[in-house]
């Protein structure tokens, strides 16, 4: 009764972040009363509990139907299951409904961590089966069975997961009840945005180059393009839009994005794409969006330029756009930048340089409070920000100076994993940058932040600021942690991503270039059942073997029911064809011949062949 | 059959009992201990002498009462001009007749089923022989329980079989009264068989066959037992049960052993080994619940 308590008590673990507190609450309270409690609740009461459990669930989620609510319903049930325990039966219906909640541990997660749960607990509620079952032996002992049993099995679970047929698609359609909170880059930005993901050192995405790869101070992954400025936060605004075009472009490069689940459509790309991948489209200043949010990881393949010319023939509306400038903010950088206005743009951009190294600015992840003038405050009192402040400032000075200027935010830089050698970018390498336009030259990268601290743009965000590089990503923990990533990438491309697609992979290997999903049904199904025919063969043809006398006997005992003399299970041969003599005198010596070569036959030695043809002989003339 | 005027000659002695007989003779030619459990006066005494009469054996009765001690069972060593010489007790016998043993105390009771199982004693350090075959039939009374050490599971379990004769009936009590007494028949008993041709029933009932399908039979009663007694079958209790059925298949006449001469000899192997709290022989219930395989 322990042990089941602690198998549920262990399934339900993972499941407990998912469930409303009184449900997980409800479900501890049961088990752990279980686990010391001895008395039985009676019927009445526990059906009473069960009929408010689901008026609870039904109360909570609106529904009985629902994903979450389901796996809560079935938890709290099985939780109240061990109230009512009267035999082996209950049990082991207690174990099985565990199985069954096991598998919606993948609701949650399908990392290499929960499938190592999930196995440990399959060992786990296998021993509890054995020693429900065996009664006598100890649980160490059951656990032990379980494992060699399990291990014996690997096998063909092995053999199942390669040729089962898969069903295009994820498995799991059903509703989801809540969306799943992601981090990643928004599209707006505001001092802070970027600074609180850069504590964040989860993958955004890997890229796998097919070409060399760039150097660093290249990588500059292009995502969201902001325009519109409101004193606080940058915003994508609503502009006219026209084509994509490119120019005099040079040294290209040509990659895989793994992108990881964002929630966000937007796909990232190096500067600049020189078209979008399938399902989805690319916006005039070089966006790219998928057709659908990315929920789950995907893969995309891109061809990009790294030197070109863009926007040469950038619209008047959107150069006027590029231009404006909240009223009655930061007169101070107002002033400052109206000084330059009317010089060409290269003088313009040498005196900003020169202001900001003049400046002494401090390159940090945690700036000081900023007041109503974001810009003055930042530039002329505090000094200190991360790349939105000196992206943002820097745009705003650009724009006051008469040079029209947007924001570019993404990720810049990335690591190389030693391991699989992709390029990994994580949440920390987000970046934002500006773009200036000039006649003759169109949109140009500018990146304020590179004169600041160059060295992270040199070397990536982890040389930048050491001391703000989170945890895991410090000194040895960084092999282990892209050993780490890369086997979360096999596991996730061989094992969860084992679909359809992979499978055919195989079968083509095998020699099975076209092969379709019924095909593979037809014959999994066909080799399944002549897999049973042979066991079953097998075992037929050894108890026939093994028992022939005794089948043989059994015909006869059949035959004497038929007469109403049957045979009681614990009635020996002479005993029986005694009690068949005294009501059916006249079977007397047919009787005693078949009885006493059934005798010789299975409890005597050295019968022959002969003898056993004569027995059945009698037997079946009987 | 060589063995059938021993059973003839018993039975005259002790009327209307052949089925118990027939089993006593069984235990023996097993090489098995007996113990009868039964009220006063109703011949066990008898039938052991009888039946170590008609075998031709030399046979001892030791009364067992509460302070009697293993020295009078064993023998002592006495002193006797110049070195001490072993005087041998009643146990040095081929069959000796353990008279009430619940009587005597832990001690002399332990002493006894020493040599039951080794088939040898021990006397001041010594290990000494005894004759070959050596079979003992002890008696209790099962009513009387003042100022008796009731034998323990342990040594309960030495015994291969135990057997109650119970009251004659009508017939058998009728000529039981008028015959002629009981202790002048046996002293006009002669042996009924030559121990040569003993020795060579020994070895034949050891020949009887066991099949493989009787061991099941045999393996699920004792599985059966384990399962559903506190105290299930021990191997030695298995290995009584087949070698009583071996005897009662060559007293049936057969070379192999039948289901029937199992259920035949079970309840005498079993009855004193196992415990239930239910209504009923334990037997009974093996009997009924286990299903020739």
């Amino acid at each position: 009764m322990r042990w089941l308590c602690l198998s549920v008590f262990l399934t339900l673990l993972p499941l407990f972040h998912l469930f409303p507190l009184w449900v997980d609450l409800a479900c501890l309270a049961a088990v752990i009363h279980r686990f010391y409690g001895k008395w039985e609740t009676r019927g009445w009461l526990l059906k009473l509990s069960a009929i408010g459990t689901a008026c609870g669930v039904f109360l909570q989620y609106g529904t009985l139907l629902s994903r979450e609510a389901g796996v809560a319903l079935l938890s709290l049930l099985v939780c109240l299951k061990l109230f009512e325990q009267k035999g082996r039966k209950d049990a082991m219906l207690v174990v099985f409904l565990c199985y069954f909640l096991l598998m919606t541990w993948f609701f949650d997660s399908e990392s290499v961590f929960a499938a190592a749960g999930m196995l440990a607990m399959l060992v786990f509620l296998t021993a509890n089966l054995i020693s429900v079952n065996s009664g006598s032996s100890s649980f160490p002992d059951a656990l032990r069975s379980s494992a060699i049993l399990l291990l014996q099995a690997a096998p063909f679970s092995l053999l199942l997961f390669l040729l089962f047929p898969r069903i295009p698609g994820p498995i799991w359609t059903l509703p989801r009840h809540a969306p799943r909170a992601t981090s990643g880059l928004s599209d707006s930005l505001s001092p802070g945005s970027i600074g609180n993901l850069a504590l964040s050192d989860a993958i955004a995405f890997r890229v796998e180059f097919r070409t060399k790869i760039p150097n660093q101070p290249d990588l500059y992954w292009r995502g969201p393009v902001l325009w519109d400025y409101d004193g606080k936060t940058w915003t994508r605004g609503a502009r006219a839009q026209a084509g994509y075009s490119l120019g005099a472009m040079q040294a290209f490069s040509e990659y895989d994005v793994m992108l990881e689940a964002s929630g966000r459509r937007w796909l990232f790309a190096l500067d600049m794409p020189l078209s979008p991948p399938r399902d989805a489209l690319i916006s005039p200043d070089g966006e790219i969006l998928a057709s659908n949010p990315v929920k789950s990881r995907m893969r995309y393949s891109l061809a990009s330029s790294l030197e070109y010319e863009m926007g040469l023939d950038e619209g008047e509306a959107n150069l006027r756009e590029a231009l404006k400038l909240p009223e009655g903010f930061d007169p101070q950088a107002v002033s400052l930048a109206e000084k330059w206005k009317g010089k060409p743009v290269p003088e313009i951009l040498d005196e900003a340089v020169k202001f900001y190294r003049a400046g002494h600015f401090v390159y940090t992840l945690r700036p000081p409070v900023l007041g109503k003038d974001e810009i003055d405050d930042f530039l002329f009192r505090t000094r200190s920000g991360f790349c939105e402040h000196y992206a943002s400032s820097f745009a705003f000075l650009m724009r006051a100076a008469g040079v029209p200027a947007r924001i570019v935010t993404g990720y810049q830089g990335g690591e190389i994993n030693p391991f699989d050698h992709y390029l990994t970018v994580r949440q920390s390498d987000a970046h934002a940058w500006v773009e200036i336009w000039s006649k003759g030259r169109g949109w140009v990268r500018i990146d304020p932040t590179a004169i600041v601290a160059p060295a992270r743009i040199e070397s990536g965000m982890s040389a930048a600021l050491p001391q703000a590089a989170p945890f895991m990503m410090r000194g040895g923990f960084r092999r282990l942690r892209f050993g780490w990533d890369t086997a979360a990438d096999l596991w996730e491309r061989w094992v969860v991503g084992f679909g359809q697609a992979r499978q055919k992979q195989l079968f083509s290997a095998f020699g099975m270039k076209s092969v379709n999903l019924s095909d593979i049904s037809a014959a999994f199904a066909i080799a399944v059942m002549v897999f049973l025919l042979l066991v079953s063969l097998l075992l037929f043809f050894r108890s026939a073997k093994r028992d022939r006398v005794l089948e043989t006997y059994l015909l006869f005992c059949r035959k004497m029911k038929r007469i109403g003399l049957e045979r009681e299970a614990s009635e020996g041969p002479l005993e029986y064809s005694k009690r068949i003599k005294t009501f059916r005198p006249d079977l007397s010596s047919r009787v005693d011949g078949i009885v006493r070569r059934y005798i010789m036959l299975r409890y005597g030695k050295g019968a022959s062949e002969a003898d056993f043809s004569d027995f059945r002989r009698r037997v079946k003339r009987f | 059959m060589p063995i059938r005027p021993v059973i003839d000659q018993v039975s005259s002695v002790i009327l209307g009992k052949d089925e118990e007989i027939r089993l006593a003779l069984a235990c023996m030619l097993g090489r098995g201990h007996l113990l009868i459990e039964d009220l006063p006066g109703v011949g066990k005494t008898t039938l052991a002498h009888a039946l170590a009469i008609s075998l031709g054996l030399d046979f001892r009765r030791i009364q067992f009462t509460s302070d009697m001690l293993p020295a009078d069972l064993i023998g002592v060593s006495v002193y006797n001009s110049g070195g001490f010489e072993f005087h041998p007790g009643p146990i040095f016998s081929n069959l000796i007749l353990a008279d009430e043993i619940n009587r005597t105390t832990p001690k002399t009771q332990s002493a006894l089923l020493e040599a039951m199982e080794e088939g040898q004693v021990t006397v001041e350090g010594k290990t000494r022989p005894l004759p070959d075959p050596f079979f003992v039939i002890a008696t209790q009374n099962p009513l009387e329980q003042y100022g008796t050490f009731p034998l323990p599971e342990s040594q309960l379990d030495r015994f291969a079989m135990r057997i109650s004769l119970g009251y004659p009936d009508m017939e058998a009590e009728r000529d039981l009264l008028l015959g002629r007494p009981r202790r002048e028949m046996l002293s006009g008993l002669a042996r009924a068989i030559e121990s040569e041709e003993l020795l060579l029933i020994f070895g034949k009932v050891r020949q009887v066959h066991a099949s493989a399908a009787l061991l099941d039979y045999v393996q699920a009663l004792i599985g059966y037992s384990r399962s559903a007694f506190s105290n299930g079958l021990s191997p030695r209790a298995g290995l009584a049960l087949l070698s009583m059925a071996r005897a009662w298949a060559y007293l049936e006449g057969r070379e192999m052993i039948l289901p029937e001469d199992v259920r035949a000899v079970l309840p005498g192997v079993v009855d004193h080994r196992l415990y239930s709290a239910k209504e009923g022989a334990p037997s009974e219930m093996l009997l009924a619940e286990v299903p020739i395989p």
